[in-house]
């Protein structure tokens, strides 16, 4: 039984033993084996590979400094849409600055305004954030839309909608998208405004647009159609 | 009612998100999200890091660099999983890559302290707990990627053999022969090493 032809069947079942997942057969069958001083020497090299394996050392304790760290270097490396392949190397990530750097030269000379735009836009946006008593809502796009996605964010206090949305076409004249709510306490869908740009602010119709709802619809709808959805749904929160 | 909010009332809110919240704010640039998720998970992150690297300096550089990608470039994609599981399995795959490139380096200095004329017991036997584990560590990374694999989830994200049967969408018994051969493979491996 401990020839060693069968050295691969102890082997398993030393690996079993020490990780203490071995069936009731093969504990009878080591515990046989367990008496050989050689067995005995490989579940102690094997026990020692384990404990090694699940060492962790005793400074666990997570550096008070890290946090300022972290958001220092994040607000200065801002939210730049590279190829780059994260690296923790510094050489690596310096070479991905550099090609920030004049990657935003370039389109700071092609496109200032524009870029300025967003910035505002982006700026008006943290400062929305910023306020209290906002609920903030994702859409994804329906089949009809796969691709489209948005983000709403509702003021409650100011009774106002900010959306935001991505790759959602803009409709023919004539046509706009309309957002609506499946609130519990109603059976209709409400009609909580409409839009037909990339970006949109409008005043709530109701108050009770504020309200949390059970789900948010957009649809594409007729611009002068009455407020009952009738048109494409295009996208619906998550 | 105050036209701006006082910081602490900003935080208190933040606090109180929803990681699905923090990220839709984290992805618009809200920074102060960040905050609020590195103080959810960074030490998870940190500890998992640490698990694998045994160097406390490493891991948190390995820390810092998954909040600031989460920040640039952030993937996350809540259908595949929780954010906790997400940045877990970064922290596990993020130290590993750091040891598999320091790997090289810490076999020549083995090596060194094996030439003729040093005292005859193993390096394996002279080095200090942590170092001893870092070596171990290291050596994982030349397992093949279906042992290595559990182990690292077993050890690194102490997940159980359910979950990681779970997790790897492959049956428990696979999981535990899995597992069998990858400390025996390990073991292999440390041998040939030395």
């Amino acid at each position: 039984m401990t020839s060693p032809r069968h050295s691969e069947d102890w082997q398993d079942l030393i690996a079993g033993y020490v990780l203490d997942d071995l069936s009731p057969a093969e504990t009878a069958q080591m515990q046989g084996l367990l008496s050989q001083p050689e067995i005995q020497a490989e579940v102690e090299a094997l026990q020692e590979l384990v404990d090694l394996l699940d060492y962790t050392p005793p400074e666990q304790t997570l550096p008070a400094h890290l946090r300022a760290q972290v958001l220092t270097a994040a607000q200065t490396l801002g939210q730049e849409k590279t190829q780059a392949q994260p690296q923790s190397q510094w050489k690596r990530r310096w070479w991905v600055l550099g090609g920030i750097l004049v990657a935003l030269l370039a389109t700071l000379a092609f496109d200032n305004l524009r870029l300025r735009q967003a910035l505002e836009q982006n700026q008006h946006l943290v400062s929305l954030l910023r306020q209290p008593n906002i609920q903030l809502y994702t859409f994804a796009g329906t089949d009809v839309e796969p691709e489209a996605a948005a983000s709403l964010i509702i003021h409650s206090d100011r009774a106002q909608a900010t959306l935001v949305t991505h790759r959602l076409p803009q409709l023919p004249a004539g046509e706009v998208y309309r957002l609506w709510a499946i609130l519990e306490t109603a059976s209709d869908p409400l009609y909580c405004g409409q839009f037909n740009r990339d970006t949109a602010e409008w005043n709530l119709p109701t108050a009770a647009c504020s309200q949390v709802p059970s789900q948010l619809l957009i649809t594409a709808e007729d611009a002068d159609a009455p407020p009952v959805p009738a048109g494409t749904l295009v996208l619906q929160s998550s | 009612m105050p036209q701006d909010p006082a910081p602490d009332n900003l935080d208190l809110n933040v606090g109180q998100a929803t990681d699905a919240v923090l990220i839709e704010a984290l992805r618009q640039g809200h920074v102060e999200a960040l905050g609020a998720l590195y103080d959810r998970y960074a030490h998870l992150v940190y500890r998992v890091a640490l698990k694998v690297l045994t160097q406390p300096d490493e891991a948190e550089e390995v820390t810092q660099d998954i909040f600031v990608t989460l920040w640039q470039r952030d993937t996350y994609n809540p259908s595949r999983g929780t954010l906790q599981a997400f940045l877990s399995v970064m922290a596990r795959s993020r130290a590993m890559d750091r040891l598999r490139s320091k790997g090289t380096r810490w076999r020549m200095l083995q090596r060194l302290q094996r030439h003729p004329g040093s005292p005859a017991t193993s390096p394996l036997e002279t080095a200090s707990l942590h170092e001893r584990s870092r070596e171990v560590k290291t050596a994982l990374t030349d397992l093949p990627h279906p042992e290595r694999i559990v182990l690292e989830l077993a050890y690194f994200e102490g997940l159980s053999q359910s979950q990681i049967a779970q997790r790897l969408d492959i049956p428990l018994g696979t999981v535990k022969s899995r597992t069998r051969q990858g400390l025996q493979k390990l073991r292999q491996v440390l041998s040939d090493h030395r």
